[in-house]
C-alpha cells in the first residue's frame, strides 16, 4: 500500500461496503479528502447518527428513532388493517405507492430453509401479539412471489388460523402475475399460472 | 464464448449484486454447476422464473471466465402445486438441498437427474412428501455409492429374518448383533418398515405413489434415513430443522 495510514484505513473501511471493490474504494476515499471538513463531518455524524439513534419499532419493528414509528403513530390510518412485509425497504416501496393507508408489520426476513432461517428467527409471534388484540380485520400478505415469500405467507396464514381460530380476519396475498411493462410472449409458465389464477373482472 | 444447453433443476441461488443472481444447476447433460442470471431479479427479467428454486427448464449457457453466463431458458416445469403446499415446498426444499451436499460439480448421472426430477412431480401431484422424501434419500444414497445394506447383516452377512431388526447408520445398514457387539448409533426397528425401505429403494414413480406406509413405518424410517444421512454428510440439513418446526407445531 502506497497511502498514508489514515488514507489507507479510510480505504480499507470503504472497501467493506457492498458492492465496493478496491478501485470504488479508492476513488469515494480521495473524493472524501477532497471534500471540506464540514461535509467530511457530516458524513461520518450521520453515520454515527444512524447506529445510536435507530432501534426497531416497538409496535411493527419498522426502523425509528423513537420508541414507536411514525406510521404507528399517525392518528390518520386505518387500525383495522395491517400489511405484513418481509424488510423495512419493501414498506418504503409500499409506502411510495400513496395507495395503502393502514398499518405495517416488518417481519425483518422471511422463512429461509435452506439458510437455516426459520420462523422463530422473524416477528412473527409479535405479529399473532398484534392480531389477538382483536382491532384488526384484515392482514395483507405481501412478501415476494418466491419460494421463500410464499413458504413464509403460507406459514403465517396458517399459524393465524390455528391460534386465533375465533378470530374474523380476513387473510389475503398481494396479487402476482404480469409485471407493469411485460411481454407475454416472454412470460415464464410461473408467472402466467399466477396471472391467469388471479385475474379479475373488468 | 463457446455456448452449450441443458436440461437443468435450480438447486440453489443467491443474491449478486442489485440485479444478479447466481443459480446452482443440476443438469442432465453436464451435472452439476453454477451460472450466473444478470438482471434475473429486475421485475420484467426474462429469466426470473427461471431463476427460482426447484425450477426445472431448458437453458442455454455461454462459457464464462470463472462463470457460466445463462443467456436463455425456457421453463418445462414450475411446480405450481408445491409452491401452494407449505409442507410440500418443506420437503422439496429439503430435496434440492440434500442433492447440492451429497453431489460434486461436473459429475453427470442422467439417472439421479431422472430420479430427482421424477420425485418432484410426484410431490407435484400430491403424493405423500414423506414417503417421496424417503424413497429419494435411499435412492440418492445409492446413487452416490452409499447404499445401506438392508438383506442381511452389513458385518457378518446373516439374513434378517426376526420381528425387530438393528439398524447401524455406521455400519451402514442392518446389524444382527450375533456377529458382534451393537454399535452405539444402533436403532431398532420394525421387520415391516426394513421392508418397505427395501421396497423404496428401488421403487419406480408409480411404486412410490402406490406406497402406503403405517404412521409407524413412516415414523421409524424418518428417524433411521435423518441419522444415516448425518452420518454420512457428517452433518444435519438446514432445512431439515424447519421440516421438524411444522411437524412439532402440527
Amino acid at each position: 500500500m502506497h497511502y498514508a495510514k489514515p488514507l489507507a484505513r479510510l480505504v480499507g473501511e470503504l472497501e467493506k461496503l457492498p458492492g465496493v471493490g478496491p478501485k470504488s474504494a479508492q476513488r469515494l476515499a480521495f473524493h472524501i479528502l477532497r471534500a471540506s471538513e464540514e461535509e467530511a463531518r457530516m458524513l461520518s455524524d450521520s453515520i454515527i447518527d444512524v447506529k445510536t439513534s435507530i432501534s426497531m419499532c416497538k409496535i411493527c419493528f419498522n426502523f425509528t428513532d423513537q420508541e414507536t414509528c411514525d406510521i404507528c403513530r399517525d392518528p390518520k390510518r386505518d387500525r383495522s388493517i395491517i400489511c405484513v412485509v418481509a424488510e423495512p425497504r419493501d414498506l418504503v416501496a409500499m409506502e411510495k405507492t400513496n395507495e395503502y393507508h393502514g398499518l405495517y408489520h416488518v417481519l425483518q426476513g422471511v422463512i429461509s430453509p435452506m439458510e437455516g432461517v426459520g420462523p422463530d428467527q422473524l416477528k412473527i409471534r409479535e405479529l399473532v401479539g398484534r392480531l389477538a388484540q382483536g382491532e384488526v380485520r384484515e392482514i395483507i400478505l405481501a412478501t415476494n412471489p418466491t419460494i421463500e415469500g410464499d413458504t413464509t405467507a403460507l406459514y403465517i396464514s396458517r399459524e393465524l388460523r390455528r391460534d386465533l381460530p375465533e378470530a374474523e380476519i380476513k387473510i389475503s396475498r398481494i396479487a402476482h402475475g404480469m409485471p407493469v411493462g411485460g411481454d407475454l410472449d416472454y412470460a415464464d409458465q410461473a408467472t402466467l399460472i399466477q396471472a391467469m389464477q388471479w385475474r379479475r373482472e373488468m | 464464448m463457446p455456448v452449450y444447453r441443458a436440461n437443468a433443476i435450480v438447486l440453489r441461488r443467491t443474491n449478486l449484486g442489485e440485479t444478479d443472481r447466481i443459480l446452482t444447476l443440476y443438469t442432465r447433460e453436464h451435472g452439476r454447476l453454477s451460472a450466473i442470471a444478470k438482471g434475473s431479479r429486475r421485475p420484467a427479467s426474462r429469466l426470473a422464473g427461471a431463476t427460482e428454486l426447484f425450477n426445472f427448464g431448458r437453458y442455454l449457457l455461454a462459457t464464462g471466465k470463472s462463470l457460466d453466463v445463462v443467456t436463455q431458458s425456457e421453463t418445462r416445469e414450475s411446480f405450481p402445486n408445491i409452491r401452494a403446499d407449505l409442507n410440500r415446498i418443506a420437503y422439496a426444499i429439503y430435496i434440492v438441498e440434500l442433492v447440492n451436499e451429497t453431489i460434486e460439480d461436473r459429475e453427470p448421472n442422467p439417472d439421479l437427474f431422472d430420479t430427482i426430477l421424477s420425485c418432484m412431480y410426484l410431490l407435484e401431484g400430491g403424493v405423500d412428501p414423506e414417503v417421496v422424501t424417503r424413497a429419494f434419500e435411499l435412492q440418492l444414497m445409492a446413487a452416490s455409492g452409499y447404499r445401506p445394506r438392508l438383506e442381511s447383516c452389513a458385518r457378518c452377512g446373516t439374513p434378517t429374518s426376526t420381528q425387530k431388526v438393528n439398524f447401524s447408520p455406521s455400519i451402514g445398514g442392518v446389524v444382527c448383533g450375533q456377529c458382534g457387539p451393537l454399535p452405539e448409533d444402533t436403532m431398532t426397528i420394525h421387520h415391516e418398515t426394513l421392508d418397505t425401505m427395501k421396497a423404496l429403494l428401488n421403487a419406480e414413480a408409480a411404486q412410490i405413489r402406490d406406497s402406503r406406509p403405517s404412521e409407524r413405518t413412516l415414523d421409524e424410517m424418518a428417524n433411521v434415513m435423518r441419522w444415516y444421512i448425518r452420518y454420512r454428510l457428517e452433518r444435519e440439513l438446514k432445512s431439515s430443522e424447519f421440516i421438524q418446526a411444522l411437524k412439532a407445531g402440527r
